[in-house]
């Protein structure tokens, strides 16, 4: 028996899907350089209505849904989000929001605890005010701590979220004890990863490989420290690794996304791949989706590589990577994750780890154009009251 | 690895976790801030009796008594395994 212990088979036969992310808005306060939304977002006018939501809850769970994160975007930008969750809750989903913290007042947290929410996701940008609302693009840090107060009031489990990049690793300890202090049960540290927004700003954000040895060191320290406390997850960027991460557990294989206007997707960023074609839920039947859709077979299972993949024996362990970090990179969805030490186009990321990681010394000149903070036309830079200094052009995060 | 576990222990789920019938799946299934757990049979009978009422020593038994084959050590070690994911605690009488 084991985490995640559904039964995998040779063959590309599908089983359920144990997980669902509901990106219920793209509508959010904050404008993070990193943010994993797509780069196109859906507008308000374009999202599914409260009952259109009730409907894809329904199906999720009809067809094996138990893990429903409400995410957004924002998710407490929607009114109806205690009703979302009390739906969730009814059909027996285990209930996660997703939130930036931002409009999370003991009130409307109540209400969502009443309603079953069972666990709060809460992003920091960093360890104190003015770095945190400088990549916030706005006030955003006082609302966060003081959201943290109200989860831990409520007594529901809370797990700290933070995006580490070049502009905030080197505060990887101070960060560390500002969610203890916050009371996390739970602290995930991710490195930024390469796609979307992130692909976009990556000149800005790829770290050195000094603050990476680093904080490297803190962490393992500080999860030795908390152990039986705070629940350390350290996850560094697949570039840095030898074979890619296992995507989603492969394509299609454990999870499905539905974007704010309805539309699903493998994973969240999947549709950077041009081409695919569209689902919706207002269209066809959810379980239809799944187990027929050409989207969702296209890259289930093995039988789709090509090789290196198709002949390589750790296939059925990571499957090929990521396909959104395949055609990012090299235009062909259906090659094998670039970060991986086989894959003939491997160059291209340690091309991106020379231009875009500065030396220790110096700051990198971005390679990819200027900063683009999401939801924000190119080249206006957020101007925060009391953050610190105005963020320039080279290093927005710093 | 298992040394530490008191037969006289009554094991209860973690902090966030919950275990339900799942009927899509026709088991019981053990769900928590970041996963699912879907259980063998062995699993789940034995989640079913992390109760905070049942005590090590009585859980072993019973699922010697259920299950053909089963070892006491195997129990152990998956009781063990199921503390380390945080996923059950292991609290001793009165403490
Ligand atoms: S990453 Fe930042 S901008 Fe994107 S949804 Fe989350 S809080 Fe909002
Ligand atoms: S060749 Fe393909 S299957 Fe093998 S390690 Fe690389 S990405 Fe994974």
């Amino acid at each position: 028996m084991t985490a995640h212990d559904v039964p995998s088979s040779a063959t590309d036969r599908a089983d359920a899907p144990v997980g669902m992310l509901a990106e219920l808005t793209h509508r959010c306060p904050l404008h993070c350089p990193y943010c994993s939304n797509p780069l196109e977002l859906v507008r308000r006018e374009s999202e599914l209505t409260t009952g259109q939501w009730i409907s894809v809850l329904d199906q999720a769970r009809r067809l094996g849904v138990l893990q429903t994160h409400l995410s957004g975007g924002e998710p407490l930008a929607r009114r109806d989000l205690a009703e979302l969750v009390g739906h969730a809750s009814r059909l027996g989903c285990y209930v996660s929001l997703v939130t930036s913290g931002l409009g999370l007042t003991p009130e409307r947290a109540e209400e969502l605890a009443a309603r079953g929410l069972d666990h709060v996701q809460l992003s920091l940008q960093d360890s104190d005010a003015s770095t945190g609302d400088r990549v916030a693009g706005t006030r955003a840090h006082h609302h966060k701590v003081a959201a943290a107060a109200v989860v831990r009031r409520l007594d529901l489990p809370l797990t700290v979220n933070v995006v580490l990049h070049r502009g905030n690793l080197d505060r990887i300890a101070a960060i560390i004890r500002l969610a203890e202090a916050l009371g996390a049960d739970r602290l995930e540290l991710a490195n930024t990863q390469y796609y979307g927004w992130g692909l976009r700003n990556r000149g800005l954000l790829m770290p050195t490989r000094r603050q990476l040895a680093r904080a490297r060191r803190v962490v393992a320290e500080e999860t030795r420290r908390l152990a039986g406390s705070t629940e350390v997850v350290y996850v560094l960027s697949d570039y840095y690794g030898e074979h890619p991460k296992p995507c989603m557990h492969g394509w299609g294989s454990r999870q499905f996304t539905v974007a704010p206007n309805g539309r699903v997707l493998p994973c969240p960023t999947a549709d950077v791949i041009s081409g695919l074609p569209a689902e919706f839920v207002q269209d066809r039947p959810l379980a239809e989706i799944w187990y027929e859709s050409a989207l969702f077979t296209a890259f289930r299972g093995t039988g789709w590589m090509r090789d290196p993949c198709r002949s390589c024996d750790r296939r059925e362990i990571d499957f090929g990577g990521c396909r959104c970090q395949a055609f990012q990179l090299t235009g062909d969805a259906a090659a094998t994750d670039p970060v991986c030490r086989f894959s003939p186009d491997r160059r291209l990321v340690d091309l991106a780890l020379r231009a875009d990681a500065p030396e220790d010394s110096g700051v990198a000149e971005p390679t990819v154009g200027p900063p683009l903070w999401r939801g924000l036309p190119p080249g206006r830079v957020p101007r925060v009251p009391g953050a610190a200094a105005g963020p320039s052009v080279v290093d927005p995060c710093g | 690895m298992t040394a530490g576990i008191d037969p006289a222990a009554r094991p209860r789920l973690g902090r966030g976790v919950k275990l339900m019938r799942d009927e899509s799946r026709d088991s019981h299934v053990l769900l928590y801030p970041e996963g699912v757990l879907l259980p063998n049979e062995t699993g789940e009978a034995v989640l079913l009796r992390c109760d905070g009422n049942s005590p090590v020593g009585e859980i072993v038994r019973a699922l010697e008594g259920q299950f053909d084959g089963v070892l006491p050590e195997q129990i152990l070690e998956l009781l063990d395994t199921l503390r380390g994911m945080g996923l059950i605690r292991i609290d001793h009488d009165g403490a």
